[in-house]
């Protein structure tokens, strides 16, 4: 029977299996001591005055540390909120101000640069994820010697309610600040559970952790390992982003489950001799956050024959809602594959503009119904209820077989390396600059690309990247800085971004309005 | 030598990173404050140096110490040739 909570996984298995390793990454940890570290982690929130349903930030690598953490606040009836480490602390305040985070778990380098920043406002205790010299705040600073010396005896389970408020993601968000994506127990659950359920994933299983925990995929590694009594080993992110170095850890670890961005996959084929090495342990690869292009997705193949591969397809606000097992290496005329059929319980429609359905093989939007459909947004300090069905903003068509295919997004979302950035959320940052009177930023060929018009003619490029650097974190830098003396501009006078993309970026992404009437007249 | 790993590097990084644009930027510009300096710029850096002047930087030469500006980009391109320099020659 699964757990229906978050807060309850692991214990089963602490008692079961105590020695199993649980999560490999510098030290390795057993399901009894990160059980027992969760409980720690639960008591001393609960003291200073954690309670249920406040939310506690984890601002830390990805680590042992930060999973109890995230394990500990749950099981306090807290909401966890995961916090980018590569983040800027002028955004970490912006996240603290708009859930009104109180408590927050970090590490001491991090906590040096929240200082520095002078970004701790709001914050009423910190807690140390390591022993470290006490820093001069307002806040109550708490030594990680404290956690290790508060008692592991579990807390009373602070509800049953599986539709409770989990844990809050912030993606990039479109009026210019970041938005939470309120997840409940249920959500992230629905999905772990079929996945799981999906691989037959057991204790015999070593499941890589590439992606970051503010990311979605992490949920996956996270939950579903954790449920099924399997071990985690959890990759830092200079090793991620070696392509040879990763693979020697998959080898040396014997991983056998691995979900990430296909680029950290393209990345191992490109430089890390995937295809002449191998992997012989891996036997599943899920992958998600962007397209995969298929001439890399044979090659993928080609190099684990063994591993059988899944696009899992969902904006963080459903989770995952679509899969497709991909059935064999794609034929040479393929140009894409399917994000596939409904997952994970959730029913799905492909509606028109005039809200009705679409017959098979026309373009419309994808609305997403059922168990891993988000609770809402807490935006602006204000939660909002999510529309059922849910209007994913992607879209897409059935094709005669059943399964779906992605056209194009509705709005300015756009994919870097799998991080989802609303190009608004970038626009505005910039704009921010008192040098800068107006910018466009657009996404090409994996880099974004921010066009300014200044203010005052001294304004230079590095001046405008030190000034995103404060402010954004390093996936939402334009890599591209052009400034330019006007902007083309639409007959009533805004900026033509059509026009201007082409000129920058060489040619337009395809617009879906170009889709629509692509599929229609075919 | 040293003026040309310089060049070379500088030259890179303003057209790669700053779109061209010089102004404000020297040797010794905090590359990671500048927005320049990131785990995937890492990357790039790293194929340009074994590109150019066949220098492997090691994971553990990747730390942002090595890497904080040119100048310190340069000194640690300068010992590593200088290491192979002093090699005997691969048989």
């Amino acid at each position: 029977m699964p757990s229906e909570r978050i807060d309850r996984l692991v214990a089963d298995w602490a008692a079961r299996t105590p020695d199993q390793i649980a999560i490999v990454g510098g030290e390795s940890t057993t399901y009894a001591e990160l059980d027992r570290l969760a409980n720690r982690f639960a008591q001393v929130l609960r003291k200073a005055g954690v309670a249920p349903g406040d939310r506690v930030g984890v601002h830390l690598p990805r680590s042992a540390h930060a999973i109890a953490a995230m394990l500990g606040a749950s099981r306090a009836g807290a909401v966890y909120v995961p916090l980018d480490p590569s983040s800027p602390p002028a955004r970490m305040q912006i996240i603290v101000k708009d859930c009104g985070l109180r408590h927050v778990v970090i590490s001491p380098d991090l906590l040096a640069n929240w200082r520095a920043a002078s970004a701790c406002d709001g914050i009423e205790h910190f807690f140390l994820s390591t022993t470290a010299t006490a820093a001069e705040l307002s806040a109550v600073v708490h030594d990680f010697a404290e956690v290790e010396a508060a008692s592991p005896a579990p807390l009373p389970p602070p509800s049953d309610d599986p539709d409770q408020l989990a844990y809050l993601l912030y993606t990039s968000g479109s009026t210019g600040t970041p938005k939470g994506v309120m997840l409940s127990h249920r959500n992230a659950l629905a999905f772990t559970d079929w996945a799981a359920r999906l691989i037959a994933l057991g204790p015999a299983d070593r499941v890589a952790s590439v992606a970051p925990f503010h990311f979605d995929l992490s949920v996956f590694d996270l939950w579903a390992t954790l449920a099924s009594g399997a071990t985690l080993v959890v990759v830092d992110e200079a090793t991620v982003l070696s392509g040879p170095r990763m693979l020697d850890r998959i080898r040396t670890q014997a991983i056998t489950v691995w979900y990430s961005v296909p680029s950290a996959l393209i990345l191992m084929l490109d430089h890390g001799d995937l295809a002449e090495r191998g992997a012989p342990s891996l036997r599943v690869v899920f992958f998600a956050g962007e397209v995969f292009p298929i001439k890399h997705l044979r090659r993928a193949m080609a190099a684990l024959p063994a591993a059988r591969f899944y696009n899992l397809f969902g904006p963080t606000e459903t989770n995952v809602c679509l899969a497709y097992p991909v059935p064999a290496v794609p034929a040479p005329e393929a140009t894409a594959i399917p994000i596939g059929r409904p997952s994970c319980g959730d029913t799905v429609a492909i509606l028109g503009e005039d809200g009705r359905p679409v017959p098979d093989g026309e373009v419309g939007e994808l609305f997403v119904d059922g168990p891993t459909v988000m609770l809402g947004y807490w935006h602006g300090g204000q939660r909002t209820a999510a529309r059922q069905p849910y209007p994913t903003g992607d879209f897409v068509a059935r094709r005669p077989d059943g399964e779906i295919m992605c056209h194009g997004r509705r709005d300015h979302m756009v994919k870097i390396r799998g991080f989802r950035i609303e190009l608004g959320e970038v626009e505005a940052a910039l704009a921010a600059h008192p040098g800068i009177r107006e910018t466009a930023v657009f996404a090409g060929e994996g880099r974004l690309c921010a066009a300014v018009l200044p203010a005052d003619p001294d304004l230079s490029v590095l001046a405008i990247k030190r000034h995103a650097a404060a402010r954004l974190p390093p996936y939402m830098i334009p890599s591209e800085v052009k400034i330019l003396t006007e902007l083309p501009r639409t007959p009533s006078g805004k900026i033509d971004r059509v026009r201007l993309a082409a000129a920058l970026v060489g040619g337009s992404p395809e617009s879906p309005r170009n889709a629509l009437e692509k599929t229609r007249s075919l | 030598m040293q003026e040309q790993v310089r060049t070379a590097i500088h030259h890179y990084i303003v057209s790669t990173w700053l779109s061209g644009d010089e102004r404000g930027f020297d040797d010794s510009t905090d590359l990671l404050a500048a927005g320049i300096l990131d785990s995937f710029s890492t990357l790039s850096i790293t194929a340009f140096l074994d590109e150019h002047f066949h220098v492997q930087l090691e994971p553990a030469d990747l730390n942002p110490a090595n890497l904080r500006n040119i100048n310190a980009i340069t000194s640690i391109v300068l010992a590593k040739l200088s290491a192979k320099g002093q090699a005997p020659a691969p048989v």
